[in-house]
């Protein structure tokens, strides 16, 4: 558990927050670099989810770890969530910490960003409501592909988690009140039901609270989503869009090692066909590098008897909701653990081989193509299911350690 | 001019429905101009339709993109609402408002209005208020079906109200269906990108407007000596009775049976009353005429997969010139019946039940091979439960 390293006094301040984990130290190097840069005013609170970053230019605010924003039943947050998944989870939380530290306002700005412009104008405009979102498109998209585009934009969330703020009022702590309860369990991503990790739950937030800012100036939040629509002009220093002076700039899904893809997310778009922007791209891959060397990612999270977490095992964890308190500490591999209920033979089940462990009958409750193929897993269907998880099962979830095991040993059935 | 109107869709379904709205917004607005897109075939009382405008919706199903085929009757009823509100838009009005129309005014929509004047678009969410506790599967239902509600829509003459209008349109006309995976809800999903998206947008959050199932429980409802009231002691105006089924009047919605009327702890008499009226009504109208659309030039019925392959054809659809057309060479029709591979090789089921196929994971996991070791299963499959699922008529059974 990372300490707090150091408590900056938020009393009545307007301040920047931002959260990593150690693996992007850089980027989150870069961003404070940019902030002290551009808009040298505004003090940077980070959260480090998973330990201490390294100290760098603009990075000496103040730190906070997750161990200090009052989450419920940490240890199963952090099981639930591994740490990239933890960076956008334990948003809300900490700009509820942060506003009942007394901050005046919080500007919560997403790793994977620059900020090339002074956020004063921004923060004046938080000043004046109590939750500010910035759509992903201030427009409609046109074009080849724009219906399919804007449909991608439906699934992943109408407003960008990237720049969101709060001011202090009632308001916002109700906000984030309910924001924190839905991501407590609810940060996933699964855009079939409704869920693209913290980010679909603001789409409510217009209809829900009062003083809602929508930002729908051009310049505020620039990301792939709206590119080439939106133009960016370099000029010396600055950074226009669409002819305005721009904020914040982000670089989500960049990968510094391929250069040319604008984002991950999307085979759309080269950096050869957005115009200036590429040049930011280029300068956001520099200061990532001047940042620091890329971290080598933390050891994934292993149960008490050293069997990496198969990220079902969250999953399936998650979708237990608070009945999965039930088994206390979620590593533990004793008798009443999570794993050891994984590993046993789901309730009702006849008493005759193979067996469906609880492992198999929730991803069976998870899978409606599964639900279709086979109705009845502990019955009519038993025999087919079981095949199933040998021949494609246990490879498309890759379960090669002791979880796959004991269903091979208890199923009777030859692997 | 300064014109407002009332706009209404409605279906066969719905005439029953739209006769008592009507009726409940003359009480109330018999300065407004109430406009109906109907088909010709969809009849409305005599005494109703003497007090509206009908525009009607064949000759605008036939010359936008082939709706009518590609459309089942629901969808088309959608999908043509932002179509009705430009064509009343055009004509003058200064505020239109969409109301679906298994709605009903309970009071005067003035206060409603005068919002919709103050902007360019109006939009109404489906619940105002956050649910308080961890159980997130009805926000989560919510976020599949949209934020705001497509039963109540409020647009002015202003530019940027045409611009959502044409758009809107255009994605309807595109893609009107339900996958909510896929990010589509009808028409209503594309309504979360609304305010962003457009200048001018309000949101309305006056609990005694679109008053329904999804959110009856935290805004309640209650009968006072002169009117419905919402729990919080405001008026309520405009109850909707999205998926109520006259004849199951205790069942408010089958969208979700396990809300009834006495658990949903409202007023039941509203509900009871309105079933009554409903029944009186249909009872009044007597049966309704075929859809329009519903048949293949040779009678059999057009099955609604057979809608969405078309869809799905996009440019492609065009060589066959008339979908519903069945008589000579390379109809769309003979098409679906022909087997599912380019050398014509019999052992393959035809091209509709191949398109089922392809279209669900179960049917994949239970058939992987259709056309080889499982055939037998899959045409069996197809013969029975298939036919059933999917309303295939027989001429189209392998």
């Amino acid at each position: 558990m990372a300490p707090t390293r150091q408590a900056m006094d938020v009393n009545g301040a307007e301040i920047a927050a931002t959260s990593s984990s150690v693996a992007t130290a850089a980027v989150a190097g870069a961003l404070a670099d940019s902030i002290r840069r551009k808009s040298a005013r505004t003090r940077l609170v980070t959260l480090e989810v998973d330990g201490a970053l390294p100290a760098g230019p603009g990075r000496d605010d103040s730190a906070l770890a997750l161990a200090d924003l009052g989450i419920p039943d940490l240890p199963a947050f952090r099981f639930r969530y591994p740490p990239p998944v933890a960076c956008y989870a334990s948003t809300p939380f900490l700009l509820r910490h942060l506003l009942r530290q007394g901050a005046r306002s919080v500007l919560f700005l997403k790793l994977e960003s620059l900020v090339v412009g002074d956020l004063a104008p921004l923060l004046s405009r938080l000043r004046q409501a109590t939750i500010l979102l910035t759509p992903h498109l201030v427009e409609p998209l046109s074009g080849p592909g724009a219906p399919e585009r804007e449909r991608e934009v439906l699934l992943a969330g109408t407003y960008n988690a990237g720049v969101v703020g709060v001011s202090a009022s009632a308001e916002a702590m109700r906000f984030l009140d309910w924001w924190c309860l839905r991501v407590e369990h609810g940060c996933l991503h699964d855009v079939a039901r409704g869920m693209h990790f913290e980010q679909r739950w603001l789409d409510l937030v217009p209809a829900y609270f009062e003083g809602v800012e929508i930002v729908r100036d051009p310049e505020v939040n620039v990301g792939h989503w709206s590119l080439p629509e939106r133009r960016v002009g370099i000029v010396g220093d600055r950074v226009l869009v669409d002819g305005r002076e721009a904020a914040v700039f982000r670089f989500s899904g960049y990968d510094p090692a391929v250069p040319e893809r604008v984002t991950r997310h999307s085979s759309r778009l080269t950096t050869g066909e957005i115009g200036e922007a590429a040049q930011l791209f280029e300068r956001y891959r520099r200061a990532v590098a001047a940042a620091g060397p890329a971290k080598a990612a933390a050891p994934s999270d292993r149960f008490a008897n050293g069997e990496p977490v198969p990220p079902i095992a969250r999953r399936i964890h998650l979708e237990l909701g608070p009945a999965a308190a039930q088994f206390g500490d979620p590593f533990s591999c004793d008798d009443a653990s999570f794993y050891s209920w994984l590993r046993s033979a789901a309730k009702n089940h006849p008493d005759e081989h193979p067996v469906v462990t609880n492992l198999w009958l929730e991803i069976w409750k998870l899978r409606a193509d599964l639900r279709g193929a086979f109705p009845s897993p502990l019955s009519a269907n038993r025999i087919p299911f079981v095949r199933w998880t040998f021949s494609s099962g246990r490879s498309e979830y890759g379960l090669t350690g002791g979880l796959a095991e004991s269903v091979a040993r208890r199923s009777g059935v030859p692997a | 001019m300064t014109e407002r109107a009332i706009c209404l869709t409605v279906g066969r379904q719905f005439r029953a429905a739209a006769s008592l709205l009507i009726r409940s917004l003359r009480r109330h607005h018999p300065e407004v101009a109430i406009v109906v897109l109907a088909s010709r075939r969809v009849e409305l009382e005599r005494s109703i339709e003497d007090t509206v405008r009908r525009i009607d919706l064949e000759p605008i199903a036939q010359s936008r993109s082939g709706l009518g085929f590609r459309y089942g009757e629901r969808a088309l009823a959608i999908a043509l609402k932002p179509q009705l509100l430009l064509q009343v838009l055009e004509t003058g009005c200064s505020a239109a408002i969409h109301l679906d129309a298994d709605m009903l005014a309970l009071a005067p929509l003035d206060e409603l209005f005068a919002f919709v004047d103050r902007h360019a678009v109006t939009l109404t969410p489906h619940s105002l208020s956050p649910q308080p506790d961890s159980d997130n599967r009805r926000e989560l239902g919510l976020l599949r079906s949209g934020v705001f509600n497509g039963g109540v829509i409020g647009v002015t003459a202003r530019p940027a109200a045409v611009r959502f209008l044409e758009w809107w349109r255009d994605h309807l006309e595109g893609d009107c269906r339900l996958a909510p995976a896929e990010g589509l809800h009808d028409d209503q999903r594309w309504l979360d990108l609304v305010p962003g998206a457009f200048e001018g947008v309000g949101i309305c959050r006056d609990p005694g407007v679109n008053m329904a199932y999804w959110n009856l429980r935290e805004r309640g409802l209650v009968l006072a000596g002169d009117g419905w009231r919402t729990g919080d002691g405001g008026v309520a105006k405009l109850a909707h009775f999205s998926g109520f089924d006259a004849n199951r009047p205790d069942v408010v919605t089958r969208h979700d049976p396990t809300i009834t009327v006495d658990n949903l702890g409202v007023d039941p008499r509203l509900f009871r009353e309105y079933a009554n009226w409903l029944q009186q009504e249909k009872e009044s109208l007597g049966p309704a005429a075929e859809y329009e659309f519903e048949r293949f030039t040779n009678g059999v019925p057009i099955p609604a997969v057979a809608r969405e392959i078309f869809h799905r054809l996009g440019d492609g659809a065009s060589v066959f010139g008339d979908p519903f057309r069945t008589d000579g060479e390379s109809s769309y029709f003979d098409w679906l019946r022909a087997p599912a591979t380019a050398d014509g090789t019999e052992r393959f089921p035809s091209r509709l039940w191949i398109e089922i196929w392809n279209r669900r994971r179960d049917l994949q996991i239970a058939f992987p091979e259709p056309a080889g070791a499982q055939r037998e299963n899959f045409l069996h499959w197809a013969r029975t439960s298939g036919r059933t699922e999917h309303q295939i008529d027989p001429v189209f059974l392998p």
